[in-house]
C-alpha cells in the first residue's frame, strides 16, 4: 500500500515534466539490515545491544549531474531538507532537458559556508525548521537522534547534531555516486554501517561545531550508496 | 514627439527623485561614515516591514510565557541596553551570563554578541528567543502564536504579500527595525559637521581620546568591530573566555567585541559582565587595573596614563557622544498604532 502511494506520489510530482523535459527522482532511504528504517523501532546491534532512531534530518544541497566526468546539470537554488518523519521530503525531483545524459550525481551533505552566513532565508533553509543553531550561527547539516542501551545518558539518548561551516570545523561533506540513467534512483543510507564506524557509547552528544562533528559527518557521508 | 520625450524624462526624473527621498527617510548613511555591512538588497526596507519589526521588538509574545520582550533588556532611553544590572535578567527572573549590549548602528556590524557567536543581523534574534535565561521560546512556536493573533497575519500580508508567517519574514522584519536604529546626531557629530564647537575641556578630552582609546574605539562608529582583550581579570564565577568559546583558538582567549562608546553616558554598567558601574571605574581600570596576558591588546601593553584633570576632560568628551535625538526619537518607541 505504502509502495503504491509512493508510486502515485512520484507520478504526481513528475507529471509536469512534459515535452522535452524529463524528471529524475532521487529517493533517499535510511536503512538498517537492508530494510528501510522505521522511526522509533528497535534494531539489534552486534552482541545483543539495541538501537532506535527518533530523528533523521539531513540537508542535501548543490545537486549536480555528470556524464563521463563532465558536468551536465547543476540544479538551481538546490537546498533540500530530508526529514524521515515526512516521507514526501525524502524524494527529490530533478527536472532536466531529456537530451541530457548522465552517469553520476554529486551533492553536498550540508549547507555551504556562504549560505550559512547569508542571514534569514526561506523554504527549507528557514531557521524555523529547527536546523539552525540559535546560540552560534550556522546550520545543523544532519541531525540523527535516538536511543541505545550503549549510551549511558539520560533515557539512553544519543544526539548527533552535525554542523559547523567555518574552517577548520567545516562539516559539509561531498558525496558523488554512479547512477543509472532513466530510472528512479534509490540512494540508501545504511545506518547499521554508519553505527559500525561510530562509537556511540562515547560519541553520543555532539551539539556544536568541532572536529567530533567533522569526523562523524565524514563517516555518515561514507555510507551513502546507490541501491543496486 | 519631442514634447512626449521631454515629458516622459521629466516624469521619470520625478519618480526617481521621490523614490530616493523616500528611501532616504528609511535609512541614510551619515556623512563620512563607511558603507554598511548589511546587504539591504536582500531585505529592502519598507515602512510596513519596519513597523512589524518595531511591534515585534516590543511584544512579549516572543517569550515562552509572554512576559519578556526585546525591550525588557534593551530600553530606548538607556541606549537600548539594560541598566542597573551587571548581568541582564530574562524570563522567570533568571539571570544570564552577560551584560546586554547597546543596540545602535547595527547595519555596520558583521558579527554580533560579545563573542561574535552570531554571524548576521537577521539571525541575531534567534539567540535571545531560544536562550533559557532570556525568552526560553522557539521560533517555530513564536510563528504559531503570531499566526493565531488577530493582528499579525494581516500586517504580514500587507508587508510581504502573504499572511502565512514564516521564520524568514519574522527575522527580516526584526532586522528592518534594528537597521533604523542609527545614532549620528550627538554633539560630537555636530562638531564634525561644523554645526557646533567643543568646549575647551571637551577638545582636550578629544585629543586624549584619540591618543589613548581610538585604536579600538575607532571613529565614527567608536568601535573597530574587532575582538580585543582589554585586560579585565577573569571573573572566577563566570569563567567567560569570550571569543575563544566560538573559535576555540587560544589566540582569542579573553577577547570580547569592542563596544561602541556612543551614548555611553546612559549605557552603564560597562563591560561584558557589567563589572564597572560608572565611567570613573572604567578609566581607573585602564590606568591601573589592566591584567597582563599573552592576548592583551598591544595598545594597552604600553599602558594608559591620565592625571585627575585628564580623566575629567576625557569624560567630558565621552559625554559629547550622547545623542538625545536618538534616545527620544518616537519612531523607535513602543508603537501605539
Amino acid at each position: 500500500m505504502k509502495l503504491l502511494l509512493g508510486v502515485v506520489f512520484l507520478m504526481l510530482t513528475c507529471r509536469f515534466a512534459a515535452g522535452a523535459e524529463t524528471c529524475v527522482p532521487l529517493r533517499f532511504v535510511p536503512t538498517y539490515g537492508g530494510k528501510p528504517v522505521v522511526l522509533e523501532q528497535y534494531y539489534q546491534l552486534h552482541g545483543g545491544d539495541s538501537v532506535m532512531f527518533e530523528t533523521f534530518k539531513c540537508y542535501i544541497s548543490d545537486i549536480t549531474f555528470y556524464k563521463a566526468g563532465k558536468q551536465v546539470l547543476k540544479e538551481k537554488n538546490s537546498y533540500h531538507l530530508l526529514n524521515a518523519e515526512n516521507e514526501e521530503t525524502m524524494s527529490l525531483f530533478i527536472h532536466m532537458d531529456d537530451s541530457i545524459h548522465y552517469d553520476e550525481v554529486q551533492f553536498n551533505m550540508g549547507i555551504d559556508s556562504a549560505t550559512s552566513t547569508s542571514g534569514a532565508l526561506g523554504g527549507d533553509l528557514d531557521p524555523a525548521k529547527g536546523m539552525f543553531w540559535t546560540w552560534q550561527s550556522g546550520y545543523i547539516n544532519c541531525k540523527i537522534e535516538g536511543r541505545s542501551n550503549l549510551c549511558k545518558t539520560r533515557h539512553n539518548e544519543f544526539q548527533l547534531h552535525l554542523g559547523g561551516y567555518a574552517v577548520p570545523d567545516n562539516s559539509l561533506q561531498e558525496v558523488r555516486l554512479t547512477i543509472p540513467e532513466g530510472a528512479e534512483v534509490d540512494i540508501v543510507i545504511p545506518l547499521d554501517k554508519f553505527l559500525s564506524r561510530v562509537d556511540i557509547a562515547k560519541q553520543n552528544a555532539i551539539m556544536s561545531p568541532g572536529q567530533d562533528a567533522v569526523v562523524v559527518a565524514r563517516k555518515l557521508a561514507s555510507v551513502f550508496e546507490v541501491k543496486k | 514627439m519631442r514634447k512626449t520625450v521631454v515629458i516622459s524624462i521629466l516624469c521619470s526624473a520625478i519618480a526617481l527623485l521621490s523614490f530616493t527621498v523616500k528611501k532616504q527617510l528609511l535609512f541614510t548613511i551619515p556623512e563620512g561614515w563607511p558603507k554598511p555591512v548589511y546587504d539591504f538588497k536582500k531585505n529592502p526596507l519598507t515602512e510596513q516591514k519596519i513597523e512589524i519589526g518595531r511591534r515585534l521588538f516590543y511584544d512579549p509574545i516572543l517569550s515562552r510565557d509572554s512576559t519578556t520582550s526585546c525591550n525588557s533588556c534593551h530600553l530606548q532611553y538607556t541606549a537600548f541596553t539594560h541598566v542597573d544590572h551587571r548581568l541582564s535578567h530574562g524570563i522567570d527572573n533568571r539571570i544570564g551570563t552577560r551584560n546586554s549590549p547597546a543596540l545602535v548602528n547595527l547595519a555596520w556590524s558583521k558579527l554580533f554578541m560579545w563573542d561574535g557567536a552570531v554571524n548576521h543581523l537577521d539571525v541575531q534574534a534567534l539567540a535571545p528567543i531560544a536562550n533559557h535565561d532570556e525568552m526560553d521560546e522557539s521560533l517555530e512556536h513564536v510563528i504559531k502564536k503570531l499566526q493565531a493573533t488577530s493582528t499579525y497575519p494581516a500586517l504580514f500580508y500587507e508587508a510581504f504579500g502573504d499572511s502565512v508567517i514564516t521564520g524568514e519574514v519574522v527575522l527580516k522584519s526584526i532586522s528592518q527595525f534594528m537597521l533604523t536604529l542609527v545614532s549620528a546626531n550627538a554633539k560630537y557629530d555636530k562638531v564634525k559637521r561644523g554645526e557646533d564647537t567643543f568646549s575647551v575641556k571637551e577638545a582636550k578630552g578629544y585629543a586624549l581620546f584619540q591618543k589613548n582609546c581610538a585604536s579600538c574605539h575607532a571613529e565614527p562608529l567608536f568601535t573597530n568591530m574587532q575582538f580585543e582583550n582589554n585586560g579585565l581579570p577573569l571573573d572566577d564565577s563566570l569563567k567567560d573566555i569570550g571569543r575563544m568559546k566560538i573559535t576555540r583558538n587560544a589566540a582569542d582567549s579573553l577577547k570580547f567585541k569592542v563596544p561602541t562608546l556612543r551614548n555611553i553616558e546612559f549605557s552603564q554598567p560597562y563591560m561584558h559582565d557589567g563589572r564597572f558601574k560608572n565611567l570613573s571605574q572604567v578609566l581607573n581600570h585602564y590606568i591601573m587595573g589592566v591584567s597582563h596576558s599573552s592576548t592583551l591588546n598591544p595598545r594597552l601593553q604600553k599602558g594608559v596614563y591620565l592625571s585627575g584633570n585628564e580623566k575629567t576632560e576625557l569624560v567630558a568628551f565621552l559625554l559629547t557622544l550622547t545623542d538625545k535625538e536618538f534616545l527620544y526619537n518616537t519612531k523607535f518607541s513602543y508603537s501605539k498604532k
